[in-house]
């Protein structure tokens, strides 16, 4: 049984400043995304899951439409995990309809249609939903576990800069990757990029992302295309 | 919070220390939320955001917020952390490790005047918890608050509050540290804090404010020996003047006095106080600069002391050690002394007896090495002559840190003069 937390913009920075040792585990690093030329959420975790760079094909589909870029079961390592739970994963099973809001969020707060507090409420009322189901799951059958957890992302957009919020989403997420770590089996955390502040927003970070194992991985500074292979030899 | 106006109000410099878990964060989030000293909209926004994750508002992570103040508030000293009571303020000092806790306060970068020990009244005491009760020992500190921290784990039960305070006691008063007060708290809920807690009826005494403003801030002891440990020496518009700090005592114009270690005499011309002229007389605490009649061989690490009162001098002391670095000191190895501003090499030349901090058993008598978080009652062994106090006469200048290459590796108080 493997389980595999996916963290949009959990950044290795924050992780190990406030201290969450759980998403940090027993080994943890940076990844090397190097190879794409900027930190995108769908190319990234799609080319994660094929384990190839698929940046030129979906940018090729246009900003709106890549949103509902999906691969197939087969194309990915996810084929070899067939008593799966896939929940939220860009590039195979993400929340449209949440995605969508999530831009009107944004879109909203940066015209200054709404206050702060207006637009962290759906994204963190959505976090809370999620971490729940991913908590009820955890006690389920299966041979792999898979969740996506956008929350450290998007309200990093808006509030990277302050510290005390950013703190309590991260906590958050430590707590929750505990109570996977308890039932003991490999266990694979991993970001698609970091987060650099902006005053009080942030950015995506280019170059690298964050990941962390249960286990001894031997794993430096992969490319998050060639984790498809050591998710195939390491996790099933 | 009514009580003096802003500009007649005191400051006093508190120290939080104890066991990294037992919850210093919540405590100094809480105290600064319970005085009204953090940013209110900063608050409220948390506070919203807690309540959309379904999760109290957590205490430990206020303290993110003030630090975002001061780092966009470029004005304020970013080492000063206020927070405010009727009667006084309080500046936090940051103490993320006793290393930098034994550094600061040896060197007198930041001098406590009072220390809140905090342990987790849920878990007890722990080796760290000992360690840092230690410290303040080495250090003298005699305004002493022990917090028992998280009793809405124990379900404020006095029985457990008792246990707990009955075994720190046991324990402090081994190493002559007098609590003046114990108060069972609840930093997360707030109980004792500033206000009396709803949930321990049983507990009469005060709360950790009332606390904190029963203690006195720092006197000026003038009746006390006079040691200015000397900072610099500057030229300016003319006249030479040496600058430090009075550690103790007190320094007046036309006063006689000596230089130590060269043993100098001469008398004081005048005392210079940025934007305070005419200053005749000058206190503990205070930063100043000194003319004198007679021109001076003087350099920084000498003291100015009083010609009534001197200090010790000589190469060799007997001091309680506290070893904090990984690697354990062997006899004779090369170290520097650092005492006041004087900065001196110096080797660990015997190591009569070493204990464990925490349990302050004996583990050796004659040793050949102390290793990491041991005391040792040791003599150390200067390279030229050092000015000095006996800790028990002058705090100030007969506490020291040891230093390997840019690591402080060891704190210490003067026991007596010679091996």
């Amino acid at each position: 049984m493997a389980i595999i937390i996916g963290i949009d913009a959990l950044d290795p920075e924050y992780a190990q400043a406030f201290n969450c040792k759980n998403l940090m585990q027993a080994h943890f690093g940076k990844t090397d995304i190097s190879g794409f030329s900027e930190p995108r959420t769908v190319v990234l975790w799609s080319s994660f899951l094929a384990g190839k760079n698929l940046e030129k094909e979906i940018l090729a589909l246009g900003d709106r439409e890549m949103w509902n870029f999906s691969l197939k079961p087969e194309q990915t390592f996810l084929a070899k995990f067939p008593k799966r739970i896939v929940v939220d994963v860009p590039g195979f099973a993400y929340s449209k309809e949440q995605h969508l809001l999530e831009r009107s969020q944004l879109k909203k707060f940066f015209s200054k249609e709404i206050s702060v507090e207006e637009f962290d409420r759906p994204i963190l009322e959505y976090h809370r939903g999620i971490k729940q189901r991913f908590l009820q799951d955890l006690e389920k059958d299966f041979d792999l576990l898979f969740y996506y957890f956008n929350a450290a992302d998007v309200i990093g957009h808006v509030s990277f800069g302050n510290k005390a919020k950013m703190r309590l989403i991260y906590n958050d997420l430590d707590e929750l990757a505990g109570r996977a770590a308890a039932k003991q089996h490999k266990m694979l955390i991993l970001s698609d990029h970091g987060m650099k502040a902006v005053g009080n927003f942030g950015d995506h970070a280019s170059g690298y992302g964050f990941w962390s194992t249960s286990f001894e991985a031997g794993l430096h500074r992969p490319k998050i295309t060639s984790l498809r292979s050591f998710i195939e030899k390491e996790m099933l | 919070m009514k009580g003096k106006k802003e500009s007649e109000k005191e400051n006093m410099k508190i120290v939080i220390v104890g066991h990294v878990d037992h919850g210093k964060s919540t405590l100094i989030g809480r105290l600064f939320f319970d005085t009204g000293s953090l940013p209110q909209g900063k608050i409220e926004e948390l506070k919203k955001t807690c309540e959309a994750m379904g999760r109290p508002l957590e205490f430990g992570f206020l303290m993110d917020s003030l630090e975002e103040e001061r780092d966009q508030a470029i004005t304020i000293d970013t080492t000063q952390t206020f927070f405010k009571t009727g009667k006084r303020n309080y500046v936090i000092i940051d103490a993320p490790g006793h290393k930098e806790f034994i550094k600061n306060m040896v060197t007198g970068a930041s001098l406590a005047e009072a220390a809140i020990l905090i342990v987790d009244a849920n878990e007890g005491i722990q080796e760290q918890t000992k360690r840092h009760a230690y410290i303040l020992s080495l250090l003298g500190m005699k305004q002493v608050i022990v917090v028992l921290n998280k009793m809405d784990l124990v379900e404020y039960k006095q029985g457990r509050f008792e246990q707990v305070k009955e075994e720190m006691h046991k324990f402090l008063d081994k190493i002559k540290v007098k609590p003046e007060f114990t108060i069972p708290i609840s930093a997360r809920e707030g109980d004792n804090i500033a206000k009396r807690s709803k949930s321990m009826p049983w507990f009469k005494g005060k709360t950790v404010l009332e606390s904190l403003d029963s203690f006195q801030v720092k006197k000026r002891e003038a009746s006390s020996a006079l040691r200015m440990p000397v900072q610099d020496v500057y030229h300016i518009g003319g006249k030479r003047i040496v600058a430090g700090r009075v550690e103790s005592g007190s320094i007046s114009v036309g006063e006689k006095i000596l230089l130590l270690p060269n043993g100098t005499e001469t008398t004081v011309k005048g005392i210079e106080i940025f934007l305070k002229p005419g200053v005749k007389q000058a206190f503990a605490g205070q930063s100043i600069g000194i003319t004198t009649n007679d021109p001076l061989f003087i350099d920084r690490g000498n003291v100015v002391c009083s010609e009534n009162s001197k200090p010790s001098v000589g190469n060799e002391f007997q001091a309680n050690l506290f070893w904090m670095a990984k690697q354990p000191v062997k006899l004779n190895e090369r170290l520097s002394l650092r005492l006041a501003t004087q900065r001196i090499g110096c080797v660990v030349s015997s190591i009569r007896k070493r204990y464990n901090s925490s349990s302050l058993e004996l583990l050796g008598e004659n040793a050949e090495q102390l290793n990491e978080t041991e005391v040792g009652e040791v003599v150390i062994k200067a390279d030229k002559p050092v000015v000095f106090d006996d800790f028990n006469d002058i705090p100030e200048t007969g506490r020291f840190v040891l230093e390997k290459g840019l690591d402080t590796v060891a704190g210490g108080i003067i026991t007596a003069c010679g091996a």
